[in-house]
């Protein structure tokens, strides 16, 4: 009976034992990661979702040098290299056709990348203000700071997604229950724009002007607020927008150190996203930048791959020597007649046949605002200030003063933009916003007006792909039947 | 660890109680001719206490008290009840049977008699697959086991291949980032002497990418029993659902040491290579080729390499596929000792095989030790220790995934032309001579149990396990295979997996009618994986091959530890009446770490029941039906998932900054999650039949079932306006399995005659198909590995099931092409920029849009994509005969997989490879084009002229037109292999006696494996293909083995 009695005891004492240690065996939380229950705990994690959402914007422009392609090779003033061929349908020698992209229907015709950044913004925006003010070292104004952040990156990413595909999805905060996302109609412009612009006036009453251009400042808000406004043709608020930007204390480059622009925090840019190159952190890339470059700055980069100044623009807009063509271009080896952009050509080489670019990639600075304000002048009534406006980045090129007035004077300030902002990834937006397809021969010849009237400037979008998620996804007009 | 070691030392405690009294009972046991039979079970009945014979037939076995009744069984013999009332039992014959009724198998925690069984399961004999060339047991089973789809979709020693049993439930999330193919069909838990060992969790981050089944040596191995309805596998809860493999190694028995040795060698022979045409035969090829597309201004534009034969450099006749490819060999060696008296029994054993790959610097080498004790503590207490141990040492070759065996893109191959200078042998053979790559797996497994009678028929076991697998990688490459940067890393993976259970047993037989079984278990499990990754690059020279005097910006380290806890209660319950009505029921409960913290738990009961009808008396006048079963269950079991943190939303830090500090971002690489994650409910319905007739020379098993799984964890496409494009979540779906098991095993000779003739035929109809889809069952397309086709997921259709365009012939003459009425214009193919001429391929227009291509771009339309071919076998089963006269057998096993669809996916890269320009055409080899009757338009001047194949031209227009995203190379996947011959001599007896070496038995035997394979498919094998069905040219063959060996018994 007795060793019954021990077995019974080695049984029960072993099932108590093993219950009470299993229950902690059964809550085992990850050690390999921070997780959702546990990241909102202080301020320097939201930090790092603020660099995170910078970064993930960083990764959605430079997606495919997607980046240019919207702004420059569909603008028709950059021609891209032979190895380049799926290009060749919608840049200028393919008549604009956004409809053929093989290859790059992933970045050009999708916006899903855009959406995650969307969405970190929304987190932090949520998360933080529901953070105790004690969390935060610098206290409110920290607190504010992130969220003011992450409201003006929100708005950049709208306002950029508008510009390139047309009305967007408009996502205003986090989806609470995962497994009920409601279909969504696309937002029209004017209630994105709106919502755009509530983030910017938050961004610029919370924000400081800061000296590091690759976060957002007060300027860089009052700078986005005026390229808003002026894409709504509300010029009276574009113009005192860019007068707001103005007064912090931005001033040009002198045109012999152009190149200063891209290498980090220079006098003039506005807002810029980090890419310069260091050991570590892998901000840099290898093949965004030197889309621009050849062999010149490369050794050893093939040309095929080498994206130029279109030639004819070169030939027609560029017809006076200018200091500025100089400093931002060089001649392509083995054929001087052809010029290549090296706005970016800060390269270094990190290992041996390794080529880093380390420049930044500047989103607004001085000269676009300047530009901007001309315009709005201009559309204000106040020709004079427009071309004195005009005149001062001219006379920054190199280039002589000039007398122009009414419709010249407006589409003169477009052909400076060009040339001043000609591989920034901008030209594409400012054609719709200054309406120039009709104006200039280049385009008119593929902008019919019925193009035009169906917004055939904006991207199709890859319904293939996007349809499945949202049944209630329209596909751009134009680009239903062409 | 801190908690798991007082388990194991209470376990190890528990050996050295000694308890109570006994009466110890004698008696010898003889079979029909009156010999001495050896290993037979003598067990108390209603009770659990057993002994075994020893090599005179007799065994002593501890009673409490007399009388009682002793049950004798063995397997190849009748059971037999005897009354015992003296110490002495009376002398015992018994005789053989013939049927593996008495066959024990264990279903869960309890021991059932095969006829007692109420569920699917069938056993297998490690006899039967003893001395086979293989790495790992698992591939064997093929054409084996009714129930199980085995496809070897690479031939490369030490690699897992996929084993589903009952149909496929996995969908993998994508083709292409799976590391291990494996991975994307469904594959069962193993338990290995009690031990469960789930291949997709160690599979998951495993640094050797090698198979630890294959850590057993298959000459240790007892029984194989594969569980496959839920009757079997709910007992084993969330982990289940896929069918369950119990296997048990061999044990000791009781009598005088007996010795096994055994040793065999062989050859893997080079495989069939693609047929290629070489030098002078590929130039008249190609300039007939080209002359007859090229008009006269072309001709003028040859390439130098076709036209110029008399130079060095173009007058070769290079077999590129000659470089990779090359002979092994097999060497096995195992040998065993065991024995025993009545207070132990031991089996030790140590085995080697090797097995040299078929392509360079392959290849698998095993190393394995086991021990299995059997104690008798006291007349109640007894124990069992098995402690066993394996080095598994792989070579990778290039180890650069399945598709890449070799350095050279089969599908976009060099001409035969080009001639190699030694640089260009040094860099080809350099990847696999000047690597370095050791890969080394160990596998250490402990277990014990101990057992406990406490009163008569109730039994308290403690049962305690630890399984290491340790793996360990070291590569190195030198600068000059690596663009001037030399490389090393060194990987590892510690995964530990601890098990600890109570089991309490209670069997009583009342009134010698009703026999009821009760067990009820608690169990834990613990899984820890500790890895880490180190590496360097810019090795200071290339005589380092270690990781030494690396900069700090060249180095790139990260750990990781992930933890899993599993803890479980489950009642059995079983009774039958008088054997003839048996009724079993279980229910299980499990509560996973890898839930959320509310849906832990998860619960999974099973029915069953089993009539054996030919045990009624109305039955009795057909003599001739020795057993008829009729067999039901219904039970429910689940999958845990791979991921240990399956419910947390993880936030991904590295070491990437943005202006210099490290950012924080979801971890897009894992979906976003739910924190509500729980089981799978996956419901198996079976019902079956058992029938023995005429003596058990003709006896079928049938099965019929249906496994549907609801509700699957898997990362979903999710609406991108999220910010996240999945979702891991119970997704509200259904995949069904249906189908139908049928094994047909028949003597064909009387059992009298001298020559025997088995044949043993199993074959599993099953049929997959998608029950039900989330959001309206709205269908989703996936992308195929590599991209060629779409996989579109649709209700109704299998999983991984390809659309494609319909390809159905050749547009031969200008008056085939058909023209749209409305506009006048001829059909046109990719989105209007081609109009169709002659020697165009015909697609079908789906969309009747007068275009014919993949997708559309105006609107959402999916172009003219239909569903297409199954990569899912509909019938797989194997055939096997042997034939037995006197010393001689020798055996055949055929395999064979019916109706299933594969893409010739290399032949298709062949011609993309040829297709488009003259240069491409020039420089690539030819595909094989026997039997093509490719479209030109010298033939197509015969009006009566039908091609049978696009026109190769590389003058005409190219749209991609031979890639696979039409049906072009769509083929028949059908196949019957001869798999395996194996003939055996046993030497007789008078023979050895005449050695006097003291051998008890010689055996010489020899095997070939992988003999010939009968297909329609234009691939070298049609069972070497993905499991998505595509065969890309680039897998690891499937070798052709021989051996012969020695086996000698002392």
């Amino acid at each position: 009976m007795k060793f019954k009695y021990i077995l019974s005891l080695i049984g029960m004492s072993s099932l108590i034992f093993f219950n009470s240690s299993c229950s902690k065996y059964l809550d085992l939380k990850p050690e390999n990661s921070t997780y959702d229950e546990v990241f909102w705990k202080d301020g320097e994690n939201v930090n790092r979702a603020t660099l995170g959402a910078y970064a993930l914007l960083r990764n959605s422009l430079r997606a495919d040098r997607s980046y240019f392609i919207f702004g420059d090779i569909a603008s028709g003033i950059v021609h891209p290299g032979t190895d380049d061929w799926n290009m060749n349908d919608f840049s200028r020698s393919g008549g604009y056709k956004f409809s053929y992209a093989p290859y790059l229907e992933g970045s050009l015709w999708n916006w899903t990348r855009f959406y995650g950044v969307i969405n970190q913004c929304n987190l932090i925006v949520e998360q933080a203000e529901a953070m105790d003010i004690k969390l935060f070292e610098g206290g409110e104004e920290e607190k504010k700071g992130y969220i003011s952040n992450a409201r003006f990156l929100r708005a950049y990413t709208y306002f950029y997604m508008q510009r390139v595909w047309g009305d967007v999805l408009l996502v205003k905060e986090t989806f609470k229950d995962p497994q009920n996302i409601p279909d969504m109609t696309r937002t029209p412009e004017k209630e994105t724009l709106a919502f755009c612009k509530e983030d910017l006036l938050y961004a610029i009453a919370n924000l400081q002007q800061n000296s590091t251009k690759s976060f957002a400042s007060k300027g860089a808000a009052n700078a986005l607020m005026a390229e808003v406004c002026a894409w709504e043709h509300d010029y009276v608020n574009a113009e005192k927008y860019a007068n707001e930007t103005l007064k912090l204390g931005y001033a040009l480059e002198d045109v012999k150190d152009y190149r200063k622009i891209w290498q980090g925090n220079s006098k003039e840019s506005i807002f810029e996203l980090n890419m310069l190159y260091s050991e570590s952190g892998n901000e840099f890339t290898e093949d965004f930048f030197s889309r621009f470059l050849s062999s010149a700055s490369i050794p050893g980069k093939g040309s095929g791959s080498v994206w130029k100044i279109e030639s004819e623009f070169l030939e027609t807009e560029f017809d006076e020597p200018e200091a500025r063509l100089d400093s931002m271009s060089m001649p392509f080896p083995d054929n001087a007649q052809v010029k290549t952009i090296r706005k970016y050509d800060h390269v270094v080489e990190y290992r041996e046949g390794k080529y880093a670019v380390s420049n930044n990639l500047v989103l607004i600075r001085l000269a676009d605002i300047i530009l901007l304000r001309a315009e709005a002048y201009y559309k204000n009534g106040k020709a004079a200030l427009a071309l004195n406006d005009l005149n001062t980045i001219r006379k920054r090129a190199g280039l002589k003063e000039i007398q122009v007035s009414g419709e010249e004077l407006f589409k003169e300030i477009f052909r400076e933009r060009r040339r001043e902002l000609i591989g920034e990834g901008v030209i594409q937006f400012d054609l719709i916003r200054m309406n120039m397809f009709e104006q200039l021969d280049e385009y008119s010849a593929y902008y019919s007006a019925d193009r035009i009237a169906n917004k055939g400037y904006y991207w199709p979008l890859d319904m293939r792909n996007l349809l499945p998620q949202n049944e209630l996804l329209t596909q751009n007009p134009w680009w239903k039947n062409h | 660890m801190k908690r798991i070691l007082p388990m194991i030392t209470l376990v190890l405690l528990s050996y050295f109680h000694v308890f109570g009294q006994s009466i110890p009972v004698e008696g010898i046991v003889r079979g029909g001719k009156g010999q001495p039979l050896a290993g037979m079970t003598v067990t108390e009945r209603g009770t659990t206490n057993q002994a075994s014979t020893n090599q005179q037939g007799s065994f002593t076995l501890s009673v409490k008290s007399l009388p009682i009744t002793l049950v004798y069984s063995g397997v190849g013999y009748k059971k037999q009840e005897v009354r015992v009332t003296t110490q002495q039992a009376p002398s015992v014959v018994l005789s053989s049977d013939d049927s593996s009724l008495g066959e024990v198998v264990v279903v869960g925690y309890q021991k059932q008699s095969v006829k007692k069984t109420t569920s699917a399961v069938q056993v297998i004999s490690g006899k039967s697959i003893e001395d086979l060339p293989a790495p790992s047991f698992e591939s064997l089973l093929q054409g084996r086991v009714a129930g199980v789809n085995i496809q070897n979709f690479t031939g490369e020693p030490g690699a897992r291949n996929t084993f589903t049993v009952r149909g496929n439930t996995t969908i993998s999330p994508d083709l292409n980032s799976e590391v291990d193919l494996a991975n994307t069909m469904s594959s069962p838990l193993y338990i290995i002497d009690g031990m469960p060992l789930s291949v997709s969790d160690l599979g998951g981050s495993s640094a050797t990418g090698t198979n630890y089944i294959a850590g057993i040596n298959i000459n240790d191995i007892e029984s194989i029993v594969v569980q496959k309805d839920a009757a079997a596998t709910a007992v084993w809860g969330s982990r289940g659902a896929n069918g369950v493999i119990v296997i048990k190694t061999k044990r000791g028995r009781v009598g005088i040491p007996s010795i096994r040795a055994s040793y065999y060698r062989g050859i893997t022979e080079r495989p069939q290579l693609q047929r290629t045409l070489g030098g002078a035969a590929e130039r008249r090829t190609k300039m007939d080729i080209l002359s007859q597309y090229a008009s006269w201004s072309q001709m003028g534009g040859f390439t130098q390499p076709l036209t110029d034969s008399l130079n060095s450099s173009y007058n070769n006749a290079t077999d590129w596929q000659d470089l990779f490819y090359t002979t092994g060999n097999i060497d096995n060696a195992d040998a065993s000792i065991s024995g025993g008296s009545e207070s132990v029994n031991y089996r030790l054993s140590a085995g080697y095989y090797n097995e040299d790959g078929v392509v360079r610097n392959t290849g698998f080498k095993r190393y394995s030790i086991r021990g299995n004790f059997g104690f008798t503590l006291s007349p109640i207490i007894k124990s069992d220790f098995m402690v066993s141990a394996a080095r598994i040492n792989r070579k990778r070759g290039l180890g650069r995934g399945i598709d890449q065996v070799v350095p050279v893109n089969q599908g976009e191959m060099p001409s035969s032309f080009v001639g190699l200078g030694q640089a260009d042998y040094d860099f080809y053979l350099g990847q696999y001579d000047k690597l370095k790559d050791d890969n080394q797996t160990d596998n250490i497994n402990i277990f014990s149990k101990t057992y406990v009678d406490i009163i008569d028929g109730l039994q308290y076991s403690l049962e305690g396990s630890v399984q290491a697998n340790l793996d360990s990688r070291n590569q190195f490459q030198p600068r000059e295979l690596n663009q001037g940067i030399n490389y090393a890393a060194s990987t590892g993976r510690n995964a530990y997996t601890y098990n600890i259970a109570n089991v309490l047993n209670y069997i009583k037989t009342f009134n010698d009618k009703h026999t009821i079984n009760l067990t009820a278990l608690q169990s834990f499990q613990y899984d820890k994986q500790l890895s880490h990754k180190t590496e360097g690059f810019n090795l200071p020279t290339d005589d380092i091959h270690v990781i030494q005097g690396v900069a700090t910006k060249d180095l790139i380290a990260s750990t990781n530890k992930v933890e899993s806890g599993l803890l479980s209660y489950m009642g059995q319950f079983s009774y039958d009446y008088k054997s003839r009505y048996i009724f079993n029921a279980s229910w299980r409960a499990d509560a996973s770490s890898r839930f959320g913290v509310n849906t832990k738990w998860g619960s999974f009961p099973a029915l069953s029941g089993a009539w054996v009808i030919s045990d009624e008396s109305f039955m009795e006048k057909f003599d001739w039906v020795n057993l008829f079963k009729l067999r039901g269950s219904w039970g429910r079991s689940g999958v845990l998932p791979e991921d240990f943190y399956a419910p947390y939303n993880v936030w991904a830090l590295s070491s990437d900054t943005y202006n210099g500090t490290t950012f924080a971002v979801p971890s897009f690489a894992k979906p976003l999650t739910l924190k509500n994650l729980t089981w799978n409910k996956s419901e198996q319905t079976n019902i079956g039949f058992d029938l023995g007739l005429f003596n058990d020379r003709l006896t079928v098993t049938f099965d019929a079932y249906r496994k549907v799984l609801k509700d699957p964890i898997m990362g979903f496409s999710f609406p991108y306006y999220t910010g996240y494009t999945k979702l891991s979540f119970n997704v509200p779906m259904s995949v069904y399995n249906e189908g139908i098991d049928l094994t047909i095993m028949t003597k064909n000779l009387s059992k009298t005659s001298a020559l025997q003739w088995n044949t043993n035929l199993n074959m599993t109809f099953n049929k997959n198909r998608i029950g039900s889809l989330p959001f309206g069952d709205r269908s989703f397309y996936a992308d195929s590995r590599g991209y060629n086709q779409q996989l579109l997921y649709t209700v109704g259709s299998p999983i991984y099931r390809w659309a494609q365009m319909l390809y159905q012939g050749v547009y031969s003459h200008q008056d085939q092409i058909p023209v749209n009425p409305v506009t006048g214009k001829p059909l046109t193919v990719f989105k209007g920029n081609y109009p169709v001429k002659p020697g165009y391929p015909i697609w079908t227009d789906v969309n009747q849009d007068w275009d014919t291509w993949s997708d559309e771009d105006k609107g959402a339309a999916d172009g003219d994509l239909m569903l297409t071919g199954n990569p899912n076998p509909r019938i797989t089963g194997g055939l096997y005969n042997e034939f037995i006269y006197k010393g001689f057998s020798i055996s055949m096993l055929n395999t064979f997989t019916i109706g299933r669809d594969i893409i010739n996916n290399l032949k298709s890269n062949q011609f993309n490879a040829i297709g488009g320009n003259v240069t491409k055409f020039t420089n690539n080899r030819l595909p094989d084009l026997e039997g093509l009757d490719y479209w030109t338009p010298e033939k197509a001047k015969d009006p009566n002229y039908q091609a049978n194949f696009p026109s190769i031209s590389p003058y005409g227009s190219y749209f991609y037109q031979y890639l696979p995203f039409s049906t072009m190379f769509n083929e028949n996947g059908t196949y019957f292999k001869i798999k395996t011959i194996s003939v055996g001599y046993l030497l007789p007896k008078h023979i050895v006696e005449r050695l006097k070496i003291g051998a008890r038995n010689i055996r010489f035997y020899g095997m070939l494996d992988n003999l010939h394979t009968f297909q329609k498919a234009s691939v070298p094998d049609a069972e070497l293909v993905t499991p998505q069905g595509e065969y890309s040219g680039g897998a690891y063959p499937l070798p052709r083995k021989y051996t012969i060996g020695l086996e000698v018994n002392f």
